[in-house]
């Protein structure tokens, strides 16, 4: 994985919510693992980054978090989507593409 | 503090220790070396310490704003829970429902009447601008005001007061019934309905010209009268027949009106004309006069003007010495010092009673709480937080305190109408608003319920603050600190309840030793028949001594009764300064002395002791001569030891009175005599006797067995006449009503309380007994003999129970001395009194040990044993 993307601070919160809003209630790993399977393992992150992002996330109200145990048979800390999330996490993508967007018109004129 | 910090610690602990789990066995199940795949796992991970810090800042961060949502998040998810859970166990509902009920009704009820009497405030229009007018010398505040006086002042008082207003009490008799009806009738001047913005449901007030002389008679009738009339809504021009004539409605009052310290409610308002009668009934005095201060007028320059104006009166006509004006803010006085005292001993003993009532149901909560450590546990277990289970507990408990609340509405309600009818007329004359239970008694009633609620959550979630997540299995028992908090509650209960039984005892020692008081007269064999003669039927003296001896005659001639005696103009002699002819004046003066007019053989029917001396003979009665006859204690308190018969006193500057005659004893008004212990009898005036008689039928049985009787034979003779016939027996309890009544109401109280207190004990050592079954079972099982395990548990409940006593008998000492001024020949102390209710108590508290201590040595060895 030498060549896996660094991801840029601040969008480990926007991964781990489009993760959760489409993969339903999911515990921490569960999150990584999904981001991992979906950008083909392109995104290298520090793992323990997750958790400061998810439990800022739940403060907000935008994820809702229950303990219950996981189909390994664990107590797990599972995080599910609110109202709220999802309206924050098509504000944060479509702020997103925007964003890269305007990197692309930038690099192209540079180019 | 620590214990959050703990939890929100284990929950990050938990949840890292889980990712760094899954992250190695993913790892391991790829076909790396267990080892490796922990350590890689780590490394993937980052610094574990500095995430740790983080998520600790995070959510220390939020806790508030989490509370808050945590606590009202979804209460009616909590509510429904509550509600299946309690659905469960409908006993402990019901007890702890049924004892919030007990506890909260009996605050609500006195409640009721302290804020009727005390609280509640007056509504009167300008209320800041009205004051009370009293006239009185130093020795006495307070007395009427006659027509002279108060027209007097009128005029005097116009540059300082714009407006004034005036009552009486009357009683006057309703004749257009089946049968006639005496109604209470409230005199106002014409102008205080609108003055005082009082409001009316229909019609009018009073006019000026209501107020003429010789005008028609008009009424306003009050709300519950109107409503017991069948609340006719064209009541307004219809006329009702009086005793004096007829009267025309012309208004119905809207609420429950009652001016304070001026009478019983009433179901009538008649206008006080200007030649001062009410309903044709000319008046003495009146009760109450309020002015009005003029704009900008301060109530001291208002007693300054006041001063001057009494002192010009004064030259005028002149009263006693030292007699003065004072002007109060209305609302100021609104009992008297006694009566307000009392009334705060027993606010005091039913918040104690509360509070008794909140600890069993704590107690029978903690109990549960014991029993669903297992249930919490599993909560916790699966994430529910500790704030959920505080507010699902906080809910839990409140629901019960509503339970309680609504009961105790219910109790109340019972309480203020069977209360009522017992309350001692001081009480209600002096309240200014009716006694009932209304708005702000139910507001009352509501905040308890939700205060004791919210202790009923609190409690159990405090005491469950100690449970771990996991231990559910271990610990089903209680700890020994849950323990140690049950059994200080207990003892807690038994020291209020014998706090209350012993205060209960010094007041039925106080009312033993007054009624054990001789009254000096036959109470047992007379009864006692009043009426008022009213002037426009019987408008002469010879018509009313007519009327009144043919009554006499037709009684006397009634199988059963052995006599009769008149007597008339009952009363008291106030602030008068009695001397004897020989120049003595008594330094200490009585501040009342009654006195009553009597005609022949008032002795007899009585069956008052006779000293020395004699009855009035025929001419002293048929002059109404200066001769009195006069109990022992006056005659000591006079004469000391000399012979009193032959001579002379005289009270203020009345006539010179010849004593003829001295009796034992004779407390008509009250065997403990609080309004004054001393009795004049003075010979009935045949010229102008007073329009009130009372007469006293000796009866050679029972005599309530003739009341009826009695009264078909007045009936007869006149059917228009209203007449107040009881017993001696009732007539001299009514004078006792307010010892008696606050003994009753303590009993009341000390019974529940104690019955509370015993349930408790009670509760506390079966449930022990059932919690130390397996340690009592080895116990027989090893040989212990059933007397020693019986012993076992009777002496833990003994122990409360001493205990309990002990800092009882403290708080019935420190309560003594709220009481002591309302005990009649009873020290604060009494022996008898403390000691009686001691033995009582422990009686109760053997009774109630005993039966779990029965119980235990009925475990059986091997069953216990088998349970593990």
């Amino acid at each position: 994985m030498g060549n896996s993307l660094q991801v840029l601070p601040g969008t480990v919160a926007l991964l781990a919510l489009g993760a959760i809003a489409r993969g339903g209630p999911l515990h921490g790993f569960q999150i990584l693992r999904w981001i991992r399977d979906r950008s083909d393992g392109e995104f290298m992150l520090e793992e323990g980054a997750l958790y400061p992002a998810l439990h800022r996330m739940e403060k907000k109200g935008w994820l809702v978090a229950n303990w219950a145990v996981s189909d390994k048979g664990r107590r797990a800390k599972f995080y599910r989507i609110t109202a709220k999330g999802q309206r924050a996490l098509k504000r944060e993508s479509d702020g997103w593409a925007r964003y890269v967007r305007a990197v692309e018109r930038v690099v192209a004129e540079e180019g | 503090m620590d214990l959050r910090r703990e939890e929100r610690t284990s929950e990050i602990e938990q949840e890292i220790r889980h990712h760094l789990q899954e992250c190695a066995e993913h790892l391991a199940e790829r076909g790396m070396d267990p080892k490796d795949a922990k350590a890689e796992a780590a490394r993937r991970f980052g610094d574990v310490e500095a995430v740790r810090r983080e998520l600790d800042q995070i959510r220390r961060k939020g806790r508030l704003r989490r509370i808050l949502r945590m606590a009202f998040g979804s209460v009616w998810s909590d509510l429904r829970f509550t509600g299946r859970s309690y659905r469960r166990r409908p006993g402990f509902v019901i007890a702890v429902t049924l004892t919030l009920a007990l506890g909260i009704g009996a605050a609500t009820s006195i409640f009721s009447v302290l804020d009727a009497v005390l609280f509640r405030p007056l509504a009167y229009k300008d209320l800041d601008r009205w004051v009370e007018v009293y006239s009185g010398t130093p020795d006495r505040s307070r007395l009427s005001h006659d027509r002279v006086h108060f027209q007097g002042w009128e005029e005097a008082g116009a540059s300082f007061l714009d407006a004034w207003v005036g009552f009486r009490w009357q009683s006057l008799v309703r004749i257009d019934g089946p049968q006639p009806e005496s109604l209470r009738v409230t005199g106002v001047t014409p102008g205080t309905i609108g003055r005082l913005g009082i409001p009316l449901l229909m019609g009018r007030g009073f006019l000026p010209t209501d107020g003429r002389p010789g005008g028609t008679e008009v009424v306003i009738v009050t709300r519950p009268y109107w409503e017991r009339m069948g609340s006719d809504p064209g009541i307004v021009g219809q006329t009702i027949h009086l005793e004096t004539g007829l009267a025309t409605v012309v208004g119905v009052l809207r609420g429950d009106v009652k001016f304070p310290d001026y009478g019983s409610p009433a179901e009538l308002w008649m206008p006080i004309r200007e030649d001062f009668t009410v309903g044709g009934r000319e008046l003495r005095s009146v009760q109450g006069v309020w002015a009005r201060l003029s704009p900008g007028v301060t109530i001291e320059q208002a007693q300054a003007r006041a001063d001057w104006a009494s002192s010009l009166l004064q030259a005028e006509t002149p009263v006693r010495s030292g007699w003065s004006i004072v002007l109060r803010p209305v609302g100021r006085h609104r009992t008297s010092g006694a009566l307000r005292q009392a009334l705060w001993v027993l606010a005091a003993t039913v918040g104690l009673l509360l509070l008794i009532a909140a600890i069993n149901a704590v107690n029978l909560i903690l109990v549960r709480t014991t029993t669903r450590i297992r249930e919490f546990s599993v909560r916790r277990s699966l994430g529910c937080s500790r704030t959920r289970l505080t507010r699902q507990l906080l809910v839990e408990g409140t629901v019960l305190g509503l339970g309680g609340a609504i009961g105790a509405v219910g109790l109340a309600r019972l309480g203020v109408q069977n209360i009522g009818p017992i309350l001692p007329s001081s009480l209600i004359w002096s309240s200014p608003h009716l006694i009932q239970v209304e708005g702000r008694t139910l507001a009352f009633s509501f905040a308890m319920a939700l205060l004791v609620g919210a202790v009923l959550g609190l409690v159990p979630s405090l005491a469950g603050s100690r449970m771990k997540v996991l231990n559910s299995d271990r610990n089903e028992g209680e700890t020994p600190r849950q323990r140690r908090v049950r059994r200080v509650l207990v003892v807690g209960q038994i020291a209020i309840s014998l706090t209350l039984l012993a205060t209960g005892g010094l007041l039925a020692r106080s009312v033993t030793n007054l009624l054990a008081v001789d009254s000096g007269y036959d109470v047992g064999r007379v009864a006692t028949m009043e009426f008022h003669l009213p002037a426009s039927r019987y408008p002469s003296p010879p018509e009313r001594l007519d009327f009144v001896r043919r009554i006499e005659t037709r009684l006397e001639a009634l199988p059963g009764v052995a006599g009769v005696a008149i007597s008339n103009g009952s009363g008291f002699m106030a602030s008068e300064v009695l001397q004897t002819e020989g120049g003595y004046t008594p330094e200490v003066q009585p501040r009342l002395i009654p006195h009553t007019s009597v005609g022949p053989d008032f002795i007899e029917t009585l069956g008052l002791e006779l000293l020395v001396g004699r009855g009035f003979d025929r001419t002293e009665l048929a002059q109404a001569s200066d001769v009195a006859i006069v109990d022992q204690d006056l005659a000591n308190f006079l004469w000391a030891d000399a012979a009193p018969v032959g001579r002379r006193f005289r009270a203020g500057d009345g006539r010179w009175l010849e004593v003829v005659g001295v009796v034992r004893e004779l407390r008509m008004m009250g065997r403990d005599q609080s309004d004054g212990p001393y009795q004049i009898l003075l010979p009935i005036s045949e010229k102008d006797p007073d329009p009130s008689f009372d007469l006293k039928i000796r009866t050679t049985s029972d005599p309530s067995l003739v009341l009826p009787e009695l009264r078909a034979q007045v009936t007869e003779l006149d059917p228009w006449l209203s007449i107040h016939l009881r017993t001696a027996a009732s007539a001299l309890a009514e004078w006792e009503a307010e010892p008696r009544f606050l003994l009753l109401l303590t009993t009341l109280l000390a019974t529940t309380a104690v019955a509370l207190a015993t349930v408790g004990l009670y509760g506390i050592l079966a449930y022990t007994v059932r919690t130390r079954e397996k340690e009592l079972g080895v116990r027989i099982a090893l040989g212990a003999d059933r007397a020693g395990v019986m012993g076992l548990v009777f002496r833990d409940g003994l122990t409360m129970t001493t205990v309990g006593i002990a800092a009882g008998l403290g708080g019935a000492l420190l309560a003594s001395r709220l009481v002591e001024s309302l005990l009649f020949e009873v020290g604060p102390r009494d022996p008898v009194a403390l000691g009686s209710s001691v033995v009582l108590f422990l009686a109760i508290a053997s009774a109630a040990s005993s039966i779990p201590a029965f119980r235990a040595t009925a475990i059986p060895p091997a069953s216990t044993l088998r349970r593990d």
